[in-house]
């Protein structure tokens, strides 16, 4: 007979190997570089597995281990904003200007000039988090709508929105995509 | 519908969210409308570019490692964030240790023995768990008493106040922060806001919560987060 904390960790672990080469990689999409992402992950599981005991099963456990992802991404964009931090960067910024698209590795410079992620970068966190949760974690509006605390129809307006941002900018920069014939 | 109608249909489309009657209009308005057309293939091909980005498959750091640092950070309850009931009680301590050292200190002691600290009930200790606290404490500083009150339910909510005979000195209130995991939209009740989970609202039927009467954001159960 297993305790309820064996029970529990071994729940965990499940789904620690389910998701985590998703979390991360919208992660990664919600960051743009690869350590940020690594750590953020780390923090969404971490969070998972405390809350893991209170989960009821009343939405399905993708959304509710995205919706997690979602506030964790939340959470770091609002560091990476507060004073303290904006202060930091700007001058680390001024102290080695170019020094991290340096450090940058080859491979994250070669997908980040995919024009997937510039335009993601563009966009502000919410709508990156909202186009990514939709398209690359496949959540539906109402699922969307329960994370973003809203309405189906007000996420709609929001997707609209975030892409109709994201093509005035994409045409400002002359980026061509593929058109397809409907 | 106009040309701007059929645009907010866009999205919608393209993520498979439009009902079927909005679908067929949205097909016909297509067929007729060149530049809806022009728009619904800009974004389709941005939608695609998004979806184009490599998913990678990146080292996965050892489960282990989670749930032995959450295992040894959960050892120390506090170290996060300072539970309210937790920072009140530092303060009282602080106050019935500080104040009396303080004045043992700096005011010149009239007669040895007339500081002496005395309790007069101490009903229970703080704690970060949910039990009704009461706390009182008195002690003296010359020929002035004070009394120190604590009151208020462990880890929700406190009540601080320092006074002596004829005036309080000073006072403060913790509260918490609530409980997080609260759906905010109903306020944990589960009854949709919109009817109060009636399913009625405004002699119709509650388009809010579909006439379920149920809160639309957590599905009923009052938490947020299942």
């Amino acid at each position: 007979m297993k305790t309820d904390r064996q029970q529990l960790d071994m729940r965990f672990e499940e789904i620690y190997g389910e998701y985590y080469t998703r979390i991360y990689n919208y992660c990664h999409r919600m960051t743009g570089d690869r350590e940020s992402a690594g750590d953020l992950a780390q923090e969404v599981f971490t969070r998972v597995y405390s809350s893991l005991a209170g989960f009821r099963e009343k939405s399905s456990l993708s959304t509710w281990v995205f919706s997690i992802a979602g506030n964790c991404c939340v959470d770091y964009f609002r560091r990476k904003k507060s004073l303290f931090n904006a202060m930091a960067s700007l001058f680390q910024q001024v102290m080695s200007d170019g020094r991290r698209e340096r450090e940058k590795s080859m491979e994250d410079r070669v997908l980040d000039r995919h024009a997937g992620m510039a335009i993601l970068e563009k966009l502000d966190p919410r709508d990156r988090s909202l186009l990514i949760l939709k398209q690359y974690a496949g959540l539906s509006y109402r699922e969307l709508a329960g994370i973003f605390r809203t309405t189906p129809s007000s996420i709609s307006v929001m997707i609209t929105r975030a892409r109709k941002k994201a093509l005035v900018w994409a045409e400002k920069e002359g980026l061509k995509f593929e058109m397809q014939r409907i | 519908m106009k040309c701007s109608g059929f645009e907010n249909f866009i999205s919608p489309h393209l993520d498979g969210e439009l009902t079927k009657e909005e679908a067929e209009e949205f097909e016909t308005h297509m067929e007729q409308c060149s530049s809806c057309r022009k728009l619904l293939m800009k974004t389709r091909a941005l939608v695609e570019e998004i979806d184009k980005i490599p998913v990678e498959d990146p080292p996965i750091p050892p489960v282990r490692n989670i749930i032995l640092n959450f295992n040894e950070r959960s050892l120390l309850p506090i170290s996060r964030f300072l539970k309210p009931a937790l920072a009140g009680l530092a303060i009282v301590l602080l106050v019935i240790i500080a104040v009396p050292m303080a004045a043992r200190f700096f005011t010149p002691s009239p007669e040895q023995g007339s500081d002496r600290i005395k309790v007069s009930s101490v009903a229970d200790i703080p704690s970060a768990d949910k039990s009704e606290v009461h706390f009182d404490y008195s002690f003296q500083v010359g020929d002035v008493e004070y009394q120190v009150t604590l009151e208020g339910q462990g880890g929700e909510m406190l009540f601080i106040s320092v006074e002596d005979e004829t005036e309080r000195m000073f006072e403060m209130e913790f509260m918490d922060a609530g409980d997080t995991d609260k759906c905010n939209k109903c306020n944990g009740t589960g009854k949709c806001h919109m009817c109060g989970g009636t399913g009625i609202y405004n002699d119709h039927k509650c388009n809010t919560c579909n006439g379920t009467g149920e809160c639309f954001y957590c599905n009923g159960d009052g938490k947020l987060w299942n």
